[in-house]
């Protein structure tokens, strides 16, 4: 049965609201059709009383009448009252009309009492016609006719009154059964209603629930299945009896899982096959990076041997040409004549050009390695620019050409920053303005505009009346090993190192090279650096100590230690032909030797030495006691990588000096380190 | 024409002017007894005869009635009334004499029976209409009466003599009315025998 109902088509939420809508119809129309009724069998009832009671009255009345009428009757018929006669023959007639007009109701005992109130009428006539006798009986004399006569006229009366009595009592019987029935229903009506109304009640009851079971429960198990699919992500079309459009819904929702279920395996799929090619790629990727890791290791391994190369050749090469240059000087010293003066002059100058052409490479390739390191001291950028044009003044004199530096009153004099690449550049630059300049000048402008916190920007600009550039060229001056034109290249020497350095290291400060040209009419190189205020360090400052400018040198021992005999004997010149007392170590050992007899005012501390090298050596000066273990030691080599000045200073030495040995800057150095009280041997290395 | 309630008051106006009507203008008595012999002979079966005594009832018994009972009587039943008196040889056994009250349909006409003493002896409803005379005529309630005068009849009713007081086996209440009626008709008949023909029946009873 139950899957009877099963098959059969659902029905849509209209028909069952419908049916709903009907139940309940009938349901209101039921009860207000039984409340109806029951007000208008209560009204009627009502009526069918009132109107007892009403026939009650005027039976009572006739009673009244029939009374009236016999007591006139038997006053007539006793004592032949021909008065009294005539009172109850008119009472009887007006008592006949109105029987004869009087009406029963219908609803109980009618036939009794209509056959009843006609005999009545009838007795009253046979009545009247007896009361008339009596009234000519007044003459009879004879007591029997009289006797007889009143035993008829009582026999009358009597059923006349028992007739009238039956209908009374009849009247008034049915009228109290109505109006007990009256208060019965009244009385019950209440119970009634209460009744009606709790069937009304179940019955909406009813309805409500089925249209739940049928409406609300299909929703219900619909979600429920719905919630597992959401919960459980799968779940099964539920067997709904309920209505067609929440079966379709139903139907339609499980379709779409279904479908989305469908897509989504494919997807899946799809994303599977995707990982495996993206793991696929990772591996491979991962594969590259480690090749490309090992490979930027090997790099860098090469690099840091490149490194270690170029400054084991920049060593190298820098200590003979420091003898041979040094020689030179030597030579020039000594007295020559001026054909050798001239051939020495050709040397230096050579050799000067190797030193500057070793070091241009070897700035690129400390820029090519990342490894320039940038000193952050107070400097004065006035005297820098004026060192560097007095120093390239007679190089540009040679060739005729007025050389000029004209500083803006707004520059500030002392600034924070690394003055020896502050240098290279400017003089790289002026160099380059003389070497392509035949006639008129070279004019050096320096200018600054205040920037936030106490910063400049200051802008060093280089003119000249050269050849300029093309426009062409000028965007590629600034690449390494470029040069503008080849042919050129002959007539003025070099390998197009120096503007590539010159824009490495001002990118490096932070700033930047640029140049504007007119081929033919002489060209404007520049570059601006951002550097902080400095302040005035006196001469050279150290913990806030201060080096007089002319010191007293004459007199003082200095200890050399230098493992290269052309460079002792260089600088072992150049000290004592300055008057100082100068003794020679060739190593470590032989220096600590020394210190155990000898009393030195400074040591000039060679770094690459067999043995024990200038560090260790400085660490074990440091380590002895007294006066011995305070002296100045100024370290003396060819090695200029970035990072050395700070192992130096780590090592206890107070200054540093490269080589090749320039006379003036050691003898300035030395002198300047010596005048100082031992106290204040503080190193001014960074 | 007129309202029902003021009908009924005309009508009961009418019944008054009836009732009071003087009858001894019309010089006949309407409270006759019809049948005198058989009536004699039901209440005396050993009589051997009978005298009537006619005598005239007048307005100044309404004064003897109100003297002698203690509460008023209606009774305006004046003129001419017969008593009978039944013999057996040459002494008296006793009165009969018929009378009418208000009935509840009409007049109820009583015929009584007395003692020579005015003691109540039997009687009978010559007419009434009212359907509870079976009952009253049973033989326990005229036995409840017999040999009552006046005091003791007064007992069967309340204080005003409007209303039957006693409790009487087998009587329904529906006919303590008619009971009240006939009580009341007892009392009338003696004070009016008494009055009307006390003299006559002093000499019956030496």
């Amino acid at each position: 049965m139950k899957k009877k109902e099963e098959l059969k088509p659902n029905k849509s939420i209209r028909r069952y609201l419908s049916f709903v809508l009907l139940g309940t119809l009938v349901c209101g129309l039921s009860i207000s059709g039984f409340f109806s009724w029951n007000f208008t069998m209560l009204e009627r009832m009502q009526y069918e009383v009132s109107s007892q009671s009403l026939t009650l009255r005027e039976l009572q009345d006739l009673g009244g009448k029939l009374d009236l009428l016999l007591v006139s009757a038997d006053l007539s018929i006793g004592a032949g009252e021909t008065y009294s006669a005539q009172i109850a023959i008119n009472l009887s007639r007006e008592l006949r009309k109105y029987l004869k007009n009087m009406e029963f109701d219908n609803m109980f005992a009618y036939e009794a009492r209509q056959f009843r109130r006609l005999r009545i009428i009838e007795l009253l006539s046979k009545l009247e016609q007896q009361i008339q006798a009596q009234v000519e009986f007044t003459t009879v004399t004879h007591d029997e006719d009289r006797t007889g006569l009143l035993e008829q006229f009582d026999a009358v009366s009597a059923e006349i009154v028992l007739l009238f009595e039956q209908i009374f009592e009849a009247t008034k019987k049915h009228s109290e059964q109505m109006s007990s029935a009256l208060v019965a229903r009244r009385n019950n009506s209440f119970g009634t209603y209460a009744m009606v109304l709790l069937i009304y009640f179940l019955a909406n009851a009813i309805i409500v629930d089925w249209s739940f079971r049928r409406i609300a429960k299909p929703l219900e198990v619909v979600t429920q299945r719905v919630n597992r699919v959401m919960s459980h992500g799968k779940g099964l079309l539920p067997s709904l009896k309920g209505p067609l459009e929440i079966s379709r819904l139903a139907e339609n929702f499980f379709l779409l899982v279904s479908q989305l279920e469908k897509k989504v395996a494919e997807r899946t799929q799809a994303l599977l096959e995707k990982a495996e090619t993206l793991e696929q790629e990772i591996s491979d990727r991962k594969a590259a990076k480690t090749e490309l890791v090992h490979a930027k290791e090997i790099a860098e391994k090469s690099n840091k041997v490149k490194s270690e190369f170029l400054s084991v050749m920049s060593h190298e090469l820098r200590t003979p040409m420091n003898s041979i240059l040094g020689a030179l000087s030597l030579i020039r010293e000594g007295g020559i004549n001026a054909q050798q003066e001239t051939y020495i002059d050709i040397a230096d100058k050579s050799g000067n050009e190797l030193i500057d052409l070793l070091g241009e490479i070897l700035d690129i390739s400390r820029i090519g390695s990342e490894v320039i390191e940038l000193k952050n001291e107070d400097f004065n950028i006035v005297e820098l620019v004026n060192t560097c044009t007095e120093m390239l003044q007679s190089q540009g004199q040679e060739k005729g050409l007025r050389i000029s530096a004209a500083i803006d009153p707004e520059v500030p004099h002392f600034v924070i920053g690394d003055s020896s690449r502050v240098r290279q550049i400017l003089t790289n630059l002026i160099g380059n303005a003389i070497k392509f300049t035949d006639r008129g000048f070279v004019e050096i402008q320096v200018s600054a505009e205040a920037i936030d916190n106490g910063n400049h920007v200051l802008c060093f600009s280089v003119t000249d009346t050269g050849i300029g550039i093309a426009q062409a060229d000028q965007s590629r001056i600034f690449e390494a090993f470029t040069q503008v034109d080849s042919s050129l290249t002959r007539r003025h020497p070099g390998v197009g190192l120096g503007l590539s350095v010159c824009n490495k290291l001002a990118e490096v400060m932070g700033g930047r090279c640029g140049v504007n040209s007119k081929l033919g009419a002489g060209s404007n190189f520049w570059f601006i650096i951002d550097l902080p205020t400095g302040e005035n360090p006196l001469h050279v400052t150290a913990g806030g100590q201060s080096i007089p400018a002319n010191p007293p040198t004459i007199g003082n021992r200095v200890l050399i230690v230098e493992d290269s005999e052309s460079n002792q004997l260089v600088a072992h010149a150049m000290l004592s032909t300055a008057g100082y007392k100068v003794d020679v170590a060739s190593c470590g050992f032989e220096a600590l030797q020394k210190f155990g007899y000898k009393h030195y005012d400074l040591v000039l501390m060679d770094l690459q030495m067999p043995g024990m090298d200038g560090f260790e050596t400085t660490s074990v000066i440091r380590s002895l006691p007294g006066r011995k273990g305070n002296l100045p030691i100024i370290a003396f080599s060819a090695n200029t990588f970035e990072g050395i000045r700070t192992r130096c200073k780590n090592a206890g030495m107070n200054d540093y000096i490269g080589k090749p040995l320039i006379k003036d800057t050691l003898l300035t150095k030395i002198g300047r380190w010596i005048s100082l009280p031992d106290k204040q041997h503080k190193s001014v290395l960074a | 024409m007129f309202s029902k309630r003021l009908s009924h008051l005309i009508h009961l106006g009418m019944l008054a002017v009836l009732i009071g009507l003087p009858f001894k203008l019309h010089a006949v008595a309407y409270c006759a007894l019809r049948d005198p012999m058989l009536a004699i002979q039901t209440f005396y079966p050993g009589f051997t005869s009978y005298r009537s005594y006619l005598g005239v009832v007048g307005p100044d018994l309404r004064r003897v009635l109100d003297e002698t009972l203690p509460y008023q009587l209606h009774f305006n039943e004046f003129g001419k009334h017969t008593l009978y008196v039944a013999y057996a040889g040459e002494k008296a056994i006793g009165l009969v004499h018929a009378r009418s009250e208000k009935g509840d349909w009409g007049l109820d006409e009583i015929v009584w029976s007395f003692n020579m003493d005015l003691t109540v002896r039997d009687f009978r409803f010559q007419r009434s209409r009212s359907r509870w005379k079976d009952n009253l005529q049973d033989e326990v309630f005229k036995q409840a009466l017999r040999g009552k005068g006046i005091e003791g009849l007064l007992q069967f009713l309340d204080a005003d003599g409007s209303k039957f007081s006693k409790q009487i086996s087998g009587l329904p209440p529906e006919a303590e009315k008619l009971a009240a009626t006939v009580v009341r008709s007892a009392l009338n008949t003696i004070v009016v025998t008494e009055y009307v023909w006390g003299d006559r029946l002093q000499v019956g009873r030496e």
